[in-house]
């Protein structure tokens, strides 16, 4: 099978000799870059971490002050120009996030004469994908701009075709990993505990043996053909949806359209899930924290849990809340975790039974070494891992959390918008064709259905078993 | 060969495809979007979320709005929400 549209290996000089060719950063044009593009990910996210962390630090910037220029566009009702009425948040994002694509444009050698009208082009697009999302009823059925970004890619792709010069701004690998380090700084581990134990058991416990069984399942039941396919529906089913995704898609080097197709799954279903658990909840009259617990562990979308809670009650919706928030924690190790596993057993099978059958360092069964382990390895991940350690580790004290807080506060937005432009590049670089192709028998519909089901009776089993039976009484209280 | 050419012809062009999409989507957005929005039931979905500080929107938790400042402390092993500002009323209704 064709990996044109896979997600390119981390690749320093050195890897990309013996990279097949397949496998070779296409980003490169003519000659090799002097910074891959996982290190040049990691540069700009840390980069952009320290910069808003250090204005905060010596005093040179006010939260207030950053969000008059740094922001999105903005919920509204009938007049969607009133999205953006807010130009200089709009200016001020934007501009910074063009600076990053062309410096890293001209790095990877792509800055032709196309390129700024392309950037331009993924931009608008981005932007109006956000103004779509925030439409409020579309807000409130937790339909993210994540989809609507694919969607606007898609028509035109699907229309009169990407033209060459969009298409050269169209780094989907670049935008995703840049933002997923950003993301980084949003996963506090001290947060782990915020529901004690009940809370771990049923986000830490049933997650990864849900993950890790569906996975299995498409594996040797449904025998999907697609290993990364059947990993990016399993972790975005299991996990938190579309963030969990894209960092799953991004460590298994899956293709676009496999990317697409899941997101497009979790957020259909999340809009049913958001409507119809409440009143399975409300029906079967389930303890406020068993329900809570329940939604929290099983809505992909994180949005989409407040707004179940919030049809139960207060602490429904504070479990749920906080059950999301540990499950999101869990993106870190799932998406090191996943990339580990790629490089270590999935990659030298694929590889076996391919191009490079007989090379001396695949060991049939047991996968490569330590050594090809590290050359292959998506560096960008270590940039997410320590962006989530440093930010988890100043949190610990008051005065740190108010500056990690204040800090996520504006890049939380930079990485929404890498993100978006993701998701716009890849369907500007997706066609019908390959969606049909990787709906193929319905078997990813099929995994998303049997994994959702066991995913709802074993969250709901620990659920009531940590809450009921083994910590009676552990309900949240009110002051 | 032949039958390929005309299927080609038959298709929409790219361009005025482009245009029909763009043309639905101003349509959803611009004139069924917003009435949909003004309906009762949507209201009461939408008011219920402003109220409790959501953004049912959100795709990470520190995307969620003013809900995400929720927080528990332990007093005497039990978790106890110190800080915590959804609408109380509100949202405990359907209990």
């Amino acid at each position: 099978m064709s990996r044109d549209n896979e997600f390119p290996a981390s690749a320093g000089p050195t890897a990309a000799n013996n990279m097949p060719a397949e496998n070779a950063p296409k980003i490169v044009e003519g000659k090799r870059p002097l910074v891959s593009e996982d290190w040049l990910a990691i540069i700009f996210g840390l980069g952009i971490l320290a910069v808003v962390l250090g204005g905060f630090v010596f005093g040179l910037a006010e939260s207030a002050a950053l969000k008059e220029w740094i922001g999105k566009p903005g919920k509204w009702k009938d007049d969607p120009i009133s999205s953006v009425a807010s130009w200089q948040k709009m200016v001020g994002s934007l501009g910074i996030i063009a600076v990053i694509a062309t410096t890293a444009a001209s790095v990877f050698g792509r800055m032709r004469a196309g390129f700024l009208p392309g950037l331009v082009g993924v931009l608008l697009l981005a932007t109006l994908a956000y103004v779509l999302s925030a439409q409020e009823t579309i807000n409130n059925l937790s339909l993210e701009y994540a989809l609507w970004a694919l969607v606007l890619g898609l028509i035109v792709s699907n229309t009169v075709g990407t033209p060459a010069w969009l298409r050269s701004a169209a780094m989907t690998e670049f935008y995703i990993k840049t933002g997923l380090v950003i993301y980084g700084a949003e996963i506090l581990f001290g947060q782990l505990l915020a529901l004690g134990l009940p809370g771990i058991c049923v986000a830490w416990i049933v997650t990864p043996i849900v993950l890790i069984t569906t996975f299995w399942f498409g594996q040797k039941v449904l025998k999907i053909e697609s290993a990364s396919l059947n990993m990016v529906v399993s972790a975005d089913m299991s996990v938190c949806g579309v963030s969990a995704a894209i960092a799953t898609a991004a460590a298994c080097k899956a293709k676009k359209e496999e990317l697409s197709l899941a997101i497009s799954m979790s957020l259909g279903f999340t809009v049913i899930m958001m409507v119809v658990l409440p009143r399975v909840i409300l029906w079967l009259d389930l303890p406020d924290n068993v329900g809570g617990a329940w939604l929290g562990g099983t809505i992909d979308s994180t949005g989409a849990v407040a707004a179940a809670g919030a049809q139960l009650s207060e602490n429904a919706t504070a479990v749920a809340i906080t059950i999301k928030m540990i499950q999101n924690i869990l993106i870190g190790v799932v998406a090191f975790a996943v990339a580990w596993y790629w490089v270590r057993f999935q990659e030298p099978k694929s590889e076996s039974s391919g191009l490079n059958a007989g090379d001396d360092s695949v060991v049939a069964g047991r996968g490569v070494g330590i050594g090809e382990v590290w050359r292959r390895f998506p560096r960008f991940i270590l940039g997410f891992l320590a962006a989530s350690i440093f930010f988890s580790t100043l949190a610990r004290s008051d005065a740190g959390m108010e500056l990690s807080e204040a800090t996520v506060g504006i890049t939380k937005t930079f990485r929404g918008w890498f993100f978006c432009m993701a998701f716009v590049s890849i369907g500007l670089e997706t066609n019908f064709l390959q969606f049909a192709r990787v709906m193929k028998d319905g078997k990813p519909l099929l995994l998303y259905v049997c994994g959702q089901t066991l995913n709802l009776v074993l969250t709901l089993a620990m659920a009531w078993v940590v809450f009921e039976l083994v910590f009676p009484g552990v309900l949240p209280t009110q002051p | 060969m032949r039958d390929n050419v005309k299927m080609r012809n038959r298709k929409l062009p790219g361009w005025l495809g482009l245009l029909v999409c763009f043309a639905a989507i101003g349509w959803i957005w611009l004139v069924w979007l917003p009435g949909v929005t003004e309906s009762d039931r949507m209201q009461r979905i939408i008011q219920r979320n402003d109220r409790a500080g959501i953004d049912a929107g959100a795709m990470v938790y520190t995307e969620l709005g003013e809900v995400a400042a929720v927080r528990f402390d332990y007093q005497q092993g039990k978790p106890v929400l110190n800080k915590f500002i959804i609408n109380k009323g509100e949202i405990a209704r359907n209990r």
